[in-house]
């Protein structure tokens, strides 16, 4: 039995690959969960709903979304500019995306509330479409179960105005820290190729086994950071990760700026490798890079050393009868 | 019992929302200050209707309920005409249903006002035709399956919202050409060698 025409789209979507929309019925409204093989439902029925809230959110992905277009944009230019232009078509369509996801990033969340569950409406993310749905959902509900009249809203006790809902704090996890070892090292040995570069030993593979290690680093910084939280690791130890996601980032940037620059500088000689190592702002950005990764590496290591020297066991005395 | 104002919260801080603020537009959160709308419905503060159990069958020859005897009859279902007691009885879509009929109906597809998912093979069936067309050569063994998907599940229930059969056709028809392309691939190869 097919019942596509009992449901009419309501305004609001959120996501790409998995989607969610939600879709007006003559007694319900239904939430769908659709990935590219299936859908899930949920349906709240007019006479269960019980109360919707509707909270504007400050949008914190947006301006960083726009700063990264904008940043691809100016790539683009670069790039176009330098004679690369398949690159910078690349560069214009991640730019455009970006754009767009950060356009359409979440500023507000919609909770409907029954007597049982209180559920989020995911597709309900965005002020504009969100206004339209809740106005075409209240006067569904409305003419269902009627009108909550003002008496019966004024009864009701408000000795709530300043308490909070206070979650339970999670116990903090034991972390072997062996993530940690291994990406401190990594940071050492990712300064050490900068230095190589830095003295005019610069090969493909060379350039190639830095970049690697870059990423590699990067990907480990991500996952010891997701590690490391509410876990019994030394306070330390998680300073310097995140010290070291910030200075990665600002690496990043830095080494963005300083290509933008070099590229309207020399124009299409920007392709010459000799020329483009002895720059001085490449020297110099070099040179940065080597004091930051090994700095921050060593200094991971010292505390990771300080940090299990101190936590480890007793040594076990086994007792001697003579 | 209406539940506690607590459990209306702030979506930013989880902060309780005062009742003033309940229906009033411009609101805010008195402990973040984030603007928030708090619609508030009727069902909020009803009681809800306890669920009865049944009457006991006091006299012989009373009608009893199908699934419990002992209870007295109140209603047929309106699919299978069996009797239920107060506890079996199922008012659904304006009618009232036994439990088995609602069971069964669900699990064969037939009620799609309680199917919680549904498989999406018309885009299953169009990702199979579309993607491996990129490296060409998987193609001789998509192809055929695609085809064969979509003849399988061509009647199989869809999505419960708006959808048309459009990814199927375009399914078949990639699947077809796909075919033909083989075919002719394979006829060109033995002509050219002779």
């Amino acid at each position: 039995m097919t019942t596509g025409s009992l449901y009419s789209r309501l305004p609001g979507r959120s996501g790409f690959f998995i989607s969610h929309t939600l879709w007006l019925s003559s007694d319900h409204v239904l939430s769908v969960r659709r990935n590219p093989f299936s859908e899930s439902y949920r349906r709240y029925y007019f006479a269960d709903i019980q109360a919707i809230v509707f909270t504007e959110l400050p949008n914190l992905v947006a301006p960083y979304g726009y700063t990264v277009a904008v940043l691809f944009l100016v790539t683009t230019a670069a790039l176009f500019y330098t004679r690369h232009p398949v690159w910078g078509i690349f560069c214009a369509l991640i730019s455009l995306a970006t754009f767009l996801a950060s356009w359409r990033s979440a500023d507000c969340a919609c909770y409907v509330q029954t007597s049982v569950s209180s559920e989020m409406l995911p597709s309900l993310r965005q002020k504009a479409p969100a206004g339209k749905t809740l106005a075409l959902l209240k006067s569904e509900i409305e003419r269902t179960q009627g009108t909550v009249s003002t008496d019966l809203l004024q009864a009701h006790p408000s000795d709530a105005r300043t308490r909070r809902v206070a979650s339970p704090k999670a116990a903090l996890r034991h972390c072997s820290g062996r993530l940690h070892w291994v990406l401190f090292a990594l940071m050492v040995m990712r300064g050490v190729m900068s230095s190589a570069t830095l003295l005019g030993a610069t090969s493909v593979p060379l350039n190639f086994a830095t970049g690697g290690v870059g990423t590699v680093v990067l990907l480990l910084l991500v996952l010891a950071a997701i590690q490391q939280r509410n876990s019994d690791l030394a306070a330390d130890v998680r300073r310097v990760i995140y010290a070291s996601l910030v200075f990665y980032l600002a690496s990043g940037l830095g080494g963005f700026v300083v290509s933008i620059y070099i590229a309207f500088r020399l124009g299409p000689r920007a392709t010459n490798q000799a020329m483009l190592i002895a720059n001085p702002a490449i020297r110099a950005f070099e040179l940065v890079d080597l004091i930051g990764f090994c700095a921050l590496g060593l200094a991971g290591l010292s505390m990771m050393w300080r940090h299990q020297r101190g936590s480890a066991p007793p040594p076990i005395e086994l007792g001697n009868s003579g | 019992m209406p539940l506690a104002p607590e459990h209306l919260a702030c979506s930013s801080c989880n902060a309780s929302i005062p009742a003033e603020d309940w229906n009033r537009e411009h609101a805010f959160c008195p402990t973040c200050r984030a603007p928030l709308h708090v619609l508030i419905f009727p069902a909020f503060f009803s009681q809800p209707a306890a669920a009865s159990t049944g009457t006991a069958v006091l006299e012989a020859g009373e009608a009893s309920c199908f699934y419990h005897p002992q209870k007295q009859a109140v209603v047929p279902c309106d699919r299978c005409g069996r009797f239920l007691c107060s506890l079996c009885q199922v008012e659904f879509l304006g009618q009232n249903w036994c439990p088995r009929c609602i069971q069964a109906s669900s699990e064969k597809g037939q009620l799609a006002q309680l199917d919680p998912s549904r498989k999406l093979y018309d885009n299953l069936v169009l990702m199979l035709a579309l993607f491996p067309a990129l490296l060409v050569w998987p193609t001789i063994i998509t192809a055929p399956v695609t085809l064969y998907l979509c003849v399988r599940y061509w009647r199989a229930p869809s999505s419960i919202v708006l959808r048309t059969k459009a990814r199927f056709y375009i399914a078949v028809v990639l699947a077809v050409l796909q075919i033909a392309a083989w075919i002719w691939l394979v006829l060109f190869l033995i002509y050219r060698r002779r």
